[in-house]
């Protein structure tokens, strides 16, 4: 406690009065003055990192669901053009879908590529056995191998080779292999407790 | 030793073609013989960038990199050892050439 004058003043009759303003102690602001404060800022802080996780989880999934359409549709066109590439007679026509082939076929990977950095994640898992925070994402680099090994394998481009029609029925099998395994990963990826 | 970087967009062609020259221009096999040739020039770490190209057929890729251990005879570690593959655009392309090269030696 502090005591400092306030005012002297000096009447005329020969009495002085003295007035003494009392200021309590100041001191520094101490961790308990805070204290009350501490759960109203800890909700707020975790409100906002709920409210953040939610909506980078909802924007994740949206752009995984438009990627996954368009893979879908990038594969459409690959087969397409590789089923065109293996069974057209005519020499430039059959040129043109060779290279619109291996062109779709690398759109299709970068695709993918980027689906995959995109899912990357952790999730919580608890099993006997087994870390709880187990990495997944949406891998489908050795789907994209074999789906190019089967479009472009020799003698894919050998312009001296005839129509090869029964081609076509091996790029459709590969295609439907490629979207049931896209489409078992991603439902493992939404999903992650009912993956295998 | 003289590291080199080999772009096949910029060096070979931005559109690779069949396996066999004689099947088209820019063919795996013409990519293999410059490569052979690279090898032998330089003597340290060939980094082959696979970026920038219209796309690459498997047997272009097998050609190319499995066939300078089948066809030319070089030694597995020689082409392990002295080659390094990148592809930011797809990656695919770098596992590819793995299989490749395990199967040109028999793994």
């Amino acid at each position: 406690m502090t005591t400092r004058p306030c005012f002297t003043k000096a009447p005329t009759d020969g009495v002085t009065i003295h007035c003494i303003v009392v200021e309590p102690a100041k001191s520094a602001p101490t961790v308990t003055d805070w204290w009350s404060a501490v759960p109203t800022v800890f909700v707020s802080i975790l409100a906002l990192w709920a409210v953040h996780v939610l909506t980078r989880s909802r924007e994740r999934e949206k752009l995984v669901y438009e990627l996954h359409g368009k893979i879908e549709q990038l594969l459409g066109e690959a087969t397409d053009a590789a089923v065109d590439g293996w069974t057209e007679p005519d020499a430039a026509k059959r040129a043109a879908a060779i290279a619109k082939a291996k062109w779709s076929i690398q759109k299709l990977a970068n695709m993918c590529l980027r689906m995959k950095l995109v899912t990357d994640r952790r999730v919580f898992r608890p099993s006997w056995g087994r870390s709880f925070l187990l990495p997944t994402k949406i891998d489908m680099d050795q789907q994209i191998v074999m789906l190019r090994k089967t479009l472009t394998s020799d003698p894919f481009e050998d312009p001296s080779r005839l129509p090869a029609l029964e081609m076509r029925l091996e790029c459709e099998l590969v295609r439907g292999q490629f979207l049931t395994d896209f489409d078992s990963k991603l439902r493992n990826w939404m999903s992650p407790s009912r993956a295998s | 030793m003289t590291d080199v970087t080999y772009s096949i967009a910029e060096k070979f062609n931005r559109h690779p073609g069949p396996r066999f020259s004689n099947q088209g221009p820019n063919s795996g096999e013409l990519l293999r013989k410059r490569l052979l040739k690279l090898l032998e020039e330089t003597d340290g770490t060939i980094t082959v960038d696979l970026d920038g190209t219209s796309g690459f057929g498997s047997s272009f890729l097998d050609e190319a990199f499995g066939g300078l251990i089948r066809v030319d005879g070089v030694p597995v570690e020689v082409v392990r050892t002295r080659f390094r593959f990148r592809s930011t655009i797809d990656p695919t392309y770098v596992t590819e050439i793995q299989e490749s090269i395990d199967k040109a030696c028999g793994h």
